[in-house]
């Protein structure tokens, strides 16, 4: 796995930071 | 856009061999479509924003959204200036570090969207460093020194960066111009001329000593293309007139083929110079009694 890989990893992890941040999800919160 | 169809056998298909070939396309921008999927995700907080507790909460979950969308924007402008950055030889580094500017963005406005969660301020901040490093690790750093600009007086360079800036924008003028005349074979040799004229961009940045010599094709005669394609579109598009066609081809071959032959004269020019060096250290080796192999 180069460093391509790594990047797309990197940038999934992103964006469920995103995902689950938006939504107020993070740290057991909930809408 | 689309693009009406057009090849061989098509009506207006019919181009002689000697016709310069179509140009390579660019390629598309590296990473667009994740930036993409960033504006789509800027959304998330948005929508959430209504079903949110409390006045605070619903504004800051707006911020959050407008904030992570500023910075899938700065990202797609980080990518932009570094694909052109890498696609010219003689470049300086951006002015404004865009991808990583991208970064710390997105981690605000990750930020702001977990401090409507559950989460206190402590965590939320933890997950915005979480996520500009995510950023930065996924779309890289900005490039960050000059390129090619070792020998080189910055003042000459800046000219020439300028002057080509200058001309990109004639030639975009162009291009957008002949789209309103609706016909392929002129878009295609707008396209074809434009190919030409970067190709001479990447000569005189070489050698910025080019630009005096070259001035006249990035500047005036570009101008004059470009101010030709406008009444040209206006009057095709209006009238079809095939003459008005035939002569505006003909300017254009012109260009074309004045532009190509210029630049070969500064390549020549550019071998003149190299000759020159060579000559006069092959001297001064001779003098210094060392073999040259003549």
């Amino acid at each position: 796995m180069g460093s391509d890989g790594v990047r797309k990893i990197a940038f999934s992890a992103l964006a469920v930071l995103i995902l689950l941040g938006g939504l107020g999800l993070l740290d057991g919160g909930g809408l | 856009m689309a693009q009406r169809y057009g090849g061989r056998f098509s009506p207006e298909g019919t181009r002689d061999r000697t016709a310069p070939a179509a140009p390579p396309l660019r390629p598309p921008l590296m990473g667009r479509a994740r930036t993409s999927i960033l504006m789509a995700l800027a959304v998330v907080p948005v929508v959430a924003a209504f079903v949110q507790p409390g006045a605070v909460a619903v504004a800051v979950n707006l911020l959050a959204g407008a904030v992570l969308f500023g910075g899938a924007w700065l990202t797609r402008e980080g990518l932009r200036a570094e694909a052109a950055w890498a696609e010219r030889r003689v470049a300086r580094r951006p002015a404004v570090p865009r991808k990583m500017l991208g970064s710390v963005v997105t981690g605000l406005g990750v930020l702001l969207a977990a401090m409507t969660g559950a989460a206190g301020l402590l965590p939320a901040l933890v997950y915005g460093v979480i996520a500009g490093a995510l950023h930065f690790v996924s779309f890289g750093p900005d490039p960050m020194r000059d390129k090619g600009v070792e020998g080189v007086d910055a003042f000459q360079t800046d000219r020439v960066a300028r002057t080509i800036e200058e001309a990109e924008k004639y030639l975009a003028a162009m291009q957008d111009a002949v789209l309103r005349a609706r016909d392929r074979e002129a878009q295609t040799r707008v396209a074809a001329v434009a190919q030409t004229a970067r190709a001479m961009f990447r000569t005189v940045e070489d050698d910025p000593r080019d630009l005096s010599r070259a001035r006249k094709y990035l500047g005036v005669y570009l101008m004059g293309a470009r101010d030709a394609t406008i009444k040209f579109a206006d009057l095709y598009a209006a009238t079809r007139d095939a003459g008005a066609k035939a002569d505006y081809l003909t300017l254009l071959d012109d260009l074309q083929r004045g532009i190509d032959s210029k630049r070969e004269t500064l390549m020549l020019g550019n071998r003149a110079d190299l000759d020159v060096e060579i000559e006069v250290l092959r001297d001064r080796l001779k003098q210094d009694g060392l073999p040259t192999g003549e």
